[in-house]
């Protein structure tokens, strides 16, 4: 049993009544929160993220808090006790390179149980102190909150193929080096003006947002790997990209993303839904983000999140551009 | 309906995963993408050549749908919660024998890899610049790690020592590359080097040794101390590579194999007595024992021997002393005894006649026993010119009529008492047997042998005597007298290291020839 509310930073330091506190912070008001914090003694945990959503709105100012009846194991990525079951809601640092591997090794660790959760982070690329619990702040790492129920869940993006596909022939991590043999940018840019996009270093980001490049995959949607930002010809990812895969160039349909939204919304069963959905995707859509909150017919709260988190049956990934929705 | 599009792409992604590394970081990527793309939840892989036995995530759920593959080097089985497609398995199918093969490549090329790089020898690569492109744990131990760096050329040699180590090198030529491989055998040369110098201090100590010594092997002598040299009268390299048997006499080969196959078997053998045959061709007696041990050029059978010939001549002495104490004088006190006994009843001058024959006949034993003690106590040997000397034995015997001529000269280092005594006995054999008028001395010599032919012309000595005249006590015919006088000559002559032969003489009588050596 959970009760969700959305308050201002410098109320946090009075609650109470709960077992388990989990704090969803926009990046925006996380001085007060820091300040707040420390008169909270109950255990709790969170991550400051670009925004938050709470009922059908976006916000900025204001800070989701989930109380939890049950007392929650909450545990950062260094600390990984030996068995794990039902579900984790997981935090992780969206720019840390490493992210992936955590989530991996946390799979690898407890298997097929529900791992719902987002990358925090500040939309500035800028990395912060971006996680925290009873034993404060912190970044590049990841952090697990241990709920005994399993949780349902669903993801989905609905972005599409525009029918172009590169090869990403050099790739360091998140960062793609070259595609097709040439320096990855220039690639990029040269497909995008085939297009009638202009697209160029300082306005990168307002146009990559919608044309990410997606992993494809035997069954359901491709991965989408969200470009970032550009510096010295390479593409820096929201999410790893090996070496020689093959990258489509995607492109976003806003009503096919609304109603992948719905889509996810729907497949799960719950009065209240938690939902983190990509930051990226916010921007993309711009007002008609509104839509997509209204597509998930049911109150809803979560992150805006910088790299979305979600597994149940299948293996873990690091989602970019993606709702994912679970009965928290 | 499977994309073809997608199903292109992915097999294509993951066959480029497929490539020699760490055989664990490309399993788990494999797995991993191979899991992300065909939406499976759990693996579990078994290699049991690289001994990785590994299941993602380590804990998984029962009753999941699988699929497996087993090939020649490892089984992989995937599952899911959703029932997985038919056609899976025959698409997997070549990416499995791809992974089966990549997986032979690298465990076969680790295998090699461990098997050089632990190897305890020194192993380098090195291109046509002697620079060195690969180098096993063993090599940066001993010449720290030279990789991309010039080696000395020295280590193209079939021998190298460095650091007081010892290497027996071989080079491999591999194409653009050479492959050196160093053998160390510091032990090896240094168990040497102390084998030799082992032998050597044995060497010195048995050359000064104040017995013989000879070692052989395979039945060859490899070394003679100086003793060995002046017991055999051979030089060194002279019984160097000589048989063991050639320096025996042939009555002792059969003894001698048999002692040498004991102690080839490494029996212990007691010391035992032989004799050998000197350069000269002299007889001597022999002590021997030896046993057998390690050398540098693996096992040989080591013998020290001391010339024991003047102990069995002195026992021969004695036993022929013993024997005419006990015998031949017994004898004739019996005969006096019985005839003194038939006197005292008969008193006959036939009885007193016989005893005084027996008494003479105890004198003349006496006698001889006397020149032959003479004769052997005179160990000192001297040059002595032999016409002299038999001028002088010649000149003893002038009272007897009888005409002596003597020819011919040679000078020969001898004890001079017992050559005398030897002539003496044969003349006075001649004179009192044969009848003879004359004798003839003629001294006959080369450059190794001399022989004094002392002729007669008297009744002669049969064919079937012959040998036997030597034997002692032989007496033959009325004259006959003790039967020592030649028994005594042939002893005299034989302890010379010479013999003694018996011709028929022209036109009658016999030819007595003494054969001694020149040194």
């Amino acid at each position: 049993m959970i009760d969700v509310d959305l308050i201002n930073p410098d109320e946090i330091k009075d609650l109470k009544d709960c077992e388990t506190l989990m704090i969803l912070s926009p990046e925006k008001v996380v001085v007060e929160l820091k300040e707040n914090l420390n008169y909270l003694s109950i255990p709790y945990f969170g991550g400051v993220f670009p925004g938050v959503i709470y009922r059908k709105n976006r916000y900025d100012d204001k800070i989701v808090v989930v109380r939890f009846q049950e007392k929650l194991k909450i545990f950062r990525d260094s600390e990984m006790p030996e068995h794990v079951t039902g579900s984790l809601i997981v935090f992780v640092d969206g720019l840390y390179p490493q992210a992936e591997d955590i989530l991996e090794r946390a799979y690898f660790n407890y298997g097929l149980i529900s791992y719902i959760g987002g990358g925090a982070g500040s939309l500035t690329l800028k990395e912060i102190d971006c996680l925290f619990d009873n034993r404060g702040f912190f970044k590049k790492g990841c952090l697990f909150a241990n709920v005994k129920k399993r949780i349902k869940l669903a993801v989905r993006h609905g972005w599409s193929e525009t029918g172009t596909t590169f090869i990403a022939t050099k790739t360091n991590g998140r960062v793609i080096m070259e595609l097709d043999w040439k320096p990855a940018f220039e690639v990029y840019k040269e497909h995008l003006e085939k297009m009638g996009k202009i697209i160029s270093e300082e306005n990168f980001f307002e146009v990559a947002k919608a044309y990410p490049f997606g992993v494809s995959k035997m069954e359901g949607e491709f991965i989408i790997r969200d470009p970032l930002s550009t510096e010295n010809g390479m593409i820096l990812c929201a999410g790893k990209v090996r070496q020689n895969s093959v990258l489509s160039l995607m492109k976003g349909d806003k009503n096919k993303l609304i109603e992948a939204a719905r889509k996810c919304s729907e497949s799960i069963e719950s009065d209240r839904v938690f939902v983190a959905d990509c930051i990226s995707r916010v921007l993309y859509l711009g007002y008609d983000f509104k839509k997509e909150l209204k597509a998930i017919d049911r109150e809803c709260f979560g992150p805006l999140t910088i790299g979305e988190v979600a597994s149940s049956e299948t293996f873990i990934e690091f989602h970019n551009k993606t709702i994912v929705v679970g009965d928290i | 309906m499977i994309d073809k599009t997608k199903l292109i792409t992915t097999l294509y992604e993951l066959s480029l995963l497929l490539y020699p590394r760490d055989v664990k970081e490309m399993i788990e990527e494999f797995i991993k993408n191979v899991m992300t793309r065909f939406g499976f939840s759990y693996a579990s892989i078994e290699i049991p050549l690289a001994g990785l036995k590994m299941s993602l995530p380590k804990n998984f759920s029962n009753g999941l749908h699988k699929i497996s593959f087993e090939k020649k080097y490892f089984k992989l089985e995937f599952g899911r919660t959703k029932e997985i497609p038919v056609e899976y398995t025959n698409i997997l199918e070549p990416l499995m024998d791809k992974l089966d093969q990549t997986l032979e490549f690298l465990i076969l090329s680790e295998l090699k890899r461990k098997l050089l790089e632990n190897n305890e020898d020194v192993i380098i690569l090195v291109d046509k610049n002697m620079i060195v492109k690969e180098m096993n744990k063993k090599a940066v131990e001993l010449l720290g790690d030279l990789r991309e760096k010039p080696i000395d050329r020295m280590w193209l040699n079939e021998n190298v020592r460095l650091n007081g180590r010892y290497f027996y090198v071989s080079v491999y030529d591999l194409g653009f590359l050479k492959g050196i491989i160093a053998k160390d055998i510091t032990e090896k040369v240094l168990l040497e080097i102390e084998l030799k110098e082992r032998e050597e201090r044995l060497r010195k100590i048995v050359e000064i040794a104040p017995f013989a010594i000879l070692i052989y092997k395979d039945w060859k002598f490899i070394y003679a101390n100086k003793e060995a040299e002046k017991l055999l009268g051979y030089r060194k390299e002279e019984i160097i590579g000589k048989h063991v048997l050639d320096l025996l006499p042939p009555d002792c080969h059969e003894k001698i194999k048999h002692v040498i196959h004991r102690r080839i078997r490494g029996e212990a053998v007691p010391p035992y007595d032989t004799k050998i045959v000197r350069k000269n061709g002299e007889i001597r007696h022999i002590l021997v024992d030896g046993r057998k041990m390690k050398w540098s050029d693996g096992e040989v059978i080591i013998v020290a021997f001391v010339d024991i010939t003047p102990q069995k001549l002195l026992e021969e002495d004695l036993s022929f002393l013993n024997s005419i104490l006990r015998h031949d004088i017994s004898n004739e006190i019996t005969i006096i005894m019985n005839y003194l006994e038939l006197y005292k009843e008969d008193k006959s001058d036939e009885f007193l006649k016989k005893i005084e024959e027996s008494v003479k006949r105890i004198v003349n034993i006496i006698n001889n026993v006397r020149n032959f003690e003479e004769a052997i106590k005179g160990k000192e040997c001297a040059k002595i010119e032999l016409k002299d000397v038999l001028s002088k034995i010649v000149k003893d015997f002038a009272h007897n009529n009888v005409e002596f001529r003597v020819k011919g000269d040679y000078t020969v280092t001898v004890n001079e008492g017992g050559l005398k005594i030897a002539i003496s006995n044969i003349i006075e054999n001649a004179l009192r047997h044969s009848g003879t008028d004359k004798i003839d001395i003629e001294i006959r010599g080369n450059e190794d042998y001399c022989e004094i032919r002392i002729a007669d012309y008297g009744k002669g000595i049969p064919d079937d005597l012959k040998e036997k005249i030597f034997e002692k006590g032989f007496r033959y015919g009325e004259s006959a007298n003790t039967g020592l006088g030649l028994y005594i000559v042939k002893k005299i002559i034989e302890r010379m290291g010479g013999e003694v032969q018996i011709e028929d003489n022209q036109p009658g009588g016999s030819v007595f020839i003494l054969r001694l050596r020149k040194g």
